[in-house]
């Protein structure tokens, strides 16, 4: 019996070399590590003397284990097997592989033994890369994570808001919230999802439209409407502030000074650029920065704003003086004086009613305090008298139990709603306590009173009164009243009461005469025709507010009374030495300065000298709000106006 | 100092000479030009901070002021710069615009970011695509500043390990090694083989990066071979076997070898880990800040 054993090797190239076969002629071969086998396989996975080859027939061999270990046959493991050589079986002993077959030549038994390519895998057979480097080893390389990371970013924070605003307003999703640079103020936060309210056009800056969309105050009803419908369904408040702009756009950005050093001019070509205007509401008022710390007004620690704040962080782009300082220069046409700053401040012009020259109604304009104007009121009045501590206006004012030793302001003037100016004087409330309308008495004891204000009332009243008919004697009840003796004065002829139409025309132009009741305050115009009773009087104009672009407080206590605690009235407007009613009783600006622009040290009632304390930016007639101006104040350093 | 050659000595010589005097006192990337790159980093952080300082931002410094927006454009040419970094790299020059002057300022100029960005931001930050970059810049920078140190601090210790061995040397030996090992097991029976197929089967080198950055290995098959044929040994005291002697040998040659290939390993581990934070978050911070500077002026 022959068994040849050959060893086939493979080239570098890839070719089966196939060695010399060793021929053993022996009933069976032993395959195994050991150097006794017949066909030694050097490899640790198999046992010293693994297994043995035996023929038991006619192209027919046995293998089997010669120890515990199994061998695998055909892709099976097992101990023992009979092999049909024409069926070329295959053993595999660890890496090593023997294929049997029957040598058509000389009938031996063909062992051709192989190694294995997928043998186990050495560490020195792995990539020298993949084991010293990471990038060999990683599992994700650095560039594919890297793309993944970009495309995410961008898809997620770049793609996808601008796909919702160019698809517009979908209220569910909000995919441009990480865009927000910070929270909204209270007043703006129900906008909060809704960029677009005030984001209109994309690389375009908020613009004034965006916010006279709901705070524009010269609206119409119809718009009004709409606005507190939109309000209404983004849940904003139902309170808007409504705003006047300070003054047309044009003028506004006309009147903004150049800019000045070469920061600023850096600025100014920044902004012509990149087309950020800053004369927008939006470069005043700033939003996104509800939670933006308060800087105390003196240095010293960060004061904690309200979360968030009420509304949004007001900053000036350009002060009050920034472009008042030289308005004239820079706009041309305006009627406004420049002023520089408080000490610069042009005298007060109020405004001035001029004597009616042909119509009734008087022509108004603004005239300098420096010039002193004299102010048409239509009235026969005067301060002098009517202060003076002694004289007949005293006693009656002592008689009445008015006050001692003469009237005061306050018994004429009286306070307006929150004390900050005062009511209109009105005759039949603030004079007739003393001027009395009375001229009859009545029934009950209660008198007869004059209509006030209307001349041809009056004539009526007592054409009614005296043309029909009477004693032409008072009652006792008549004569006991104290008025009457004022009364008296009007009927000329004293005991008897003139009866008929003659008698009451006679009274009328007592009246309406020279020295009559009506001529004590007003100058009467007498009918052009001698037997007509058409009197007139002159038109009356009080100016209930002469500097309608300042604002001044009365009920300020620093307004009331002076350092030593005494009323501020004459002190301001001086009214005890004047005898007619033209005279414009108001104080000179030197008087607001005598406080006003001071220091602690110059005077214990020092104020603030700033133009925000009698105007302010929307409403230049009205003194910008204490709370709001020392927030601004203490934000930046400005006041706000 | 170098000193003068002497009259006639060929130019190459020269050359050489100045080479080995340049070797002498290697700078590294960190101390190159005099720390020129740090100073210069230093002043723009010092200008910066002034400015921010100085400037009276109502009601907050933020990025959306002057100065904000200044320190931004400043800061995003600064981060494209450094990006670019990853295509200089790849160039290697010498002279004044040399690979090493440009690491230089990449380092330097990358840590001034950190004042730039935070100044930009005003210290503010809030959950919003403009922090997400700040974040992701700051991540970088760490990363980066990990990277430098590794830099400065491991080329040292990996030279000093390795000594004049290769990585492709420690691949031989241990292939070696194993079949030494494959050799001298073949008289040994099958215990005592299986042993060593245990260790020449498998070698555990590289593996996780677990693995990697620790140095620690607790399944490895050559330590386990060790132990087994240290417990066998035991159970047959006094039995002469040259072979299983030689194989015990063989071992711990091996594991010296593993334990030396695997301290080279961690150190160039540590020394490429970072790149894999460094290089994707710089990717993911350009994306955002793409997005941060659109929507800003997007939504104006």
């Amino acid at each position: 019996m022959t068994f040849a054993v050959r060893t086939i090797t493979r080239s570098v190239a890839g070719e089966d070399i196939v060695h010399r076969p060793q021929v053993f002629e022996t009933e069976e071969v032993v395959v195994g590590r050991g150097a006794d086998c017949d066909v030694r396989l050097a490899d640790l996975a198999v046992s010293l003397r693994h297994a043995r080859i035996r023929q038991i027939g006619p192209g027919r061999v046995l293998a089997e284990s010669l120890g515990s270990e199994p061998f695998e046959v055909n892709t099976k493991f097992t101990n023992r097997a009979e092999l049909n050589l024409a069926d070329k079986p295959v053993l595999v002993f660890g890496s090593h592989v023997l294929t049997l077959s029957l040598s058509a030549e000389d009938g031996s038994v063909l062992v051709d033994v192989t190694k294995r390519d997928t043998g186990p895998e050495t560490a020195a057979e792995k990539n020298e890369d993949k084991i010293f480097s990471l990038a060999g080893a990683s599992r994700f390389g650095k560039r594919p994570v890297a793309w993944t990371l970009a495309a995410l970013a961008l898809v997620v924070f770049l793609a996808w808001p601008i796909a919702t605003y160019l698809a517009h307003a979908n209220r569910r999703i909000h995919a441009d919230q990480p865009w927000s640079s910070g929270p909204l103020s209270k007043a703006h936060a129900f906008l909060g999802r809704n960029c677009q309210a005030c984001h209109v056009k994309a690389f375009v800056s908020v613009r004034d439209d965006a916010c006279l969309a709901c705070h524009q105050a010269t609206r119409n009803p119809e718009t009004a409407r709409q606005v507190a419908a939109n309000n209404r369904a983004w849940g904003g408040p139902a309170q808007l502030s409504l705003v006047r702009d300070h003054a047309v756009h044009d003028l506004l950005r006309d009147a903004a000074p150049p800019p000045g050093d070469l920061n600023g001019k850096i600025q100014a070509a920044f902004r012509m650029g990149f087309n950020y205007p800053n004369t927008r509401c939006a470069s005043c008022h700033l939003e996104h920065l509800a939670d933006a710390p308060l800087k105390a007004a003196a240095p010293g620690a960060p004061v904690a704003p309200p979360r968030p704040r009420p509304t949004p962080v007001l900053r000036m782009t350009n002060g009050c003086t920034d472009c008042h300082d030289k308005l004239r220069e820079r706009l041309g046409t305006t009627t406004l004086r420049d002023v520089p700053d408080w000490t610069h401040h042009p005298e007060f012009r109020p405004l001035i009613a001029r004597s009616p020259i042909g119509g009734m109604t008087p022509v108004l304009d603004r005239i300098s305090l420096v010039e002193k104007p004299s102010d048409y009121t239509g009235l026969i009045f005067s301060h002098q008298t009517h202060l003076s501590p002694t004289g007949g206006v005293a006693r009656m004012a002592a008689g009445l139990r008015l006050a001692g030793g003469g009237l005061t302001c306050a018994n004429c003037h009286r306070p307006g709603p929150g004390g900050k100016g005062f009511v209109a004087v009105e005759m039949t409330r603030d004079c007739s306590s003393c001027h009395s309308l009375a001229f009859a008495p009545g029934p009950g004891g209660a008198p007869r009173l004059l209509p006030h204000g209307h001349p041809d009332q009056v004539v009526a009243t007592l054409e009614q009164y005296y043309g029909g008919g009477g004693t032409g004697k008072p009652t006792a009840a008549e004569a006991s009243m104290g008025f009457f003796d004022t009364v008296g004065k009007l009927f000329s002829g004293g005991g008897q009461r003139p009866a008929g139409s003659p008698a009451a025309a006679a009274k009328i132009r007592a009246l309406f005469a020279p020295r009559g009741l009506c001529s004590e305050c007003h100058a009467t115009i007498a009918p052009a025709d001698a037997s007509s009773l058409e009197y007139r009087i002159r038109p009356i104009h009080l100016t209930e507010r002469y500097l309608p672009w300042g604002d001044f407080d009365h009920s300020l206590p620093a307004h009331k009374q002076d350092a030593d605690g005494r009323p501020t009235c004459d002190t301001c407007h001086r009214v005890v030495d004047s005898a007619g009613s033209s005279q414009v009783m108001l104080p000179r600006i030197e008087q607001c300065a005598t406080c006003h622009g001071k220091t602690k040290t110059q005077t214990t009632q020092a104020a603030s000298g700033d133009c925000a304390e009698c105007h302010s930016y929307h409403a230049p007639g009205v003194a910008t709000p204490k709370a709001k101006s020392t927030l601004a104040s203490s934000d930046g350093g400005k006041r706000a106006y | 100092m170098a000193t003068a050659a002497p009259a006639g000595k060929p130019a190459a010589a020269k050359v050489r000479q100045a080479d080995r005097s340049d070797v002498r006192k290697h700078e590294g990337f960190l101390s190159y030009g005099g720390y020129r790159w740090l100073w210069i980093a230093v002043a723009l952080c010092a200008v910066s901070i002034a400015g921010y300082l100085m400037i009276d931002a109502t009601p907050r410094p933020r990025g959306g002021t002057m100065y904000g927006y200044t320190l931004g454009t400043i800061g995003a040419l600064l981060i494209v710069w450094l990006a670019l970094f990853g295509i200089r790299k790849r160039a290697i020059t010498t002279g004044v615009y040399s690979l090493k002057a440009w690491l230089s300022a990449h380092v330097y100029l990358g840590l001034s970011l950190l004042v730039i960005g935070t100044l930009h931001a005003g210290l503010h930050f809030g959950w919003n695509v403009h922090t997400l970059a700040y974040a992701l810049m700051v991540l970088v920078i760490v990363s980066g500043m990990f990277g430098a140190a590794a830099y400065a601090i491991l080329p040292q210790q990996l030279s000093a390990n390795r000594g004049e061995t290769t990585q492709r040397q420690w691949l031989e030996t241990i292939r070696s090694l194993d079949s030494q090992l494959r050799d001298t097991a073949q008289p040994l029976d099958r215990a005592e083989a299986d042993i060593v197929r245990l260790s020449t089967e498998q070698t555990d080198i590289g593996g996780s990066l677990w693995n990697r950055l620790t140095g620690s290995y607790p399944g490895c098959r050559t330590r386990r071979a060790v132990e087994e044929l240290a417990r066998i040994r035991r159970t047959k005291p006094g039995a002469a076997n040259p072979s299983l002697d030689q194989v015990e040998s063989l071992l711990k040659r091996k594991q010296e070898t593993l334990a030396q290939a695997r301290r080279h390993i961690r150190i160039k581990t540590i020394l490429e880990v970072w790149l894999y934070v460094h290089v994707p978050v710089t990717f993911a911070l350009l994306a955002a800040l793409t997005a941060h500077i659109v929507s800003v002026f997007f939504y104006w």
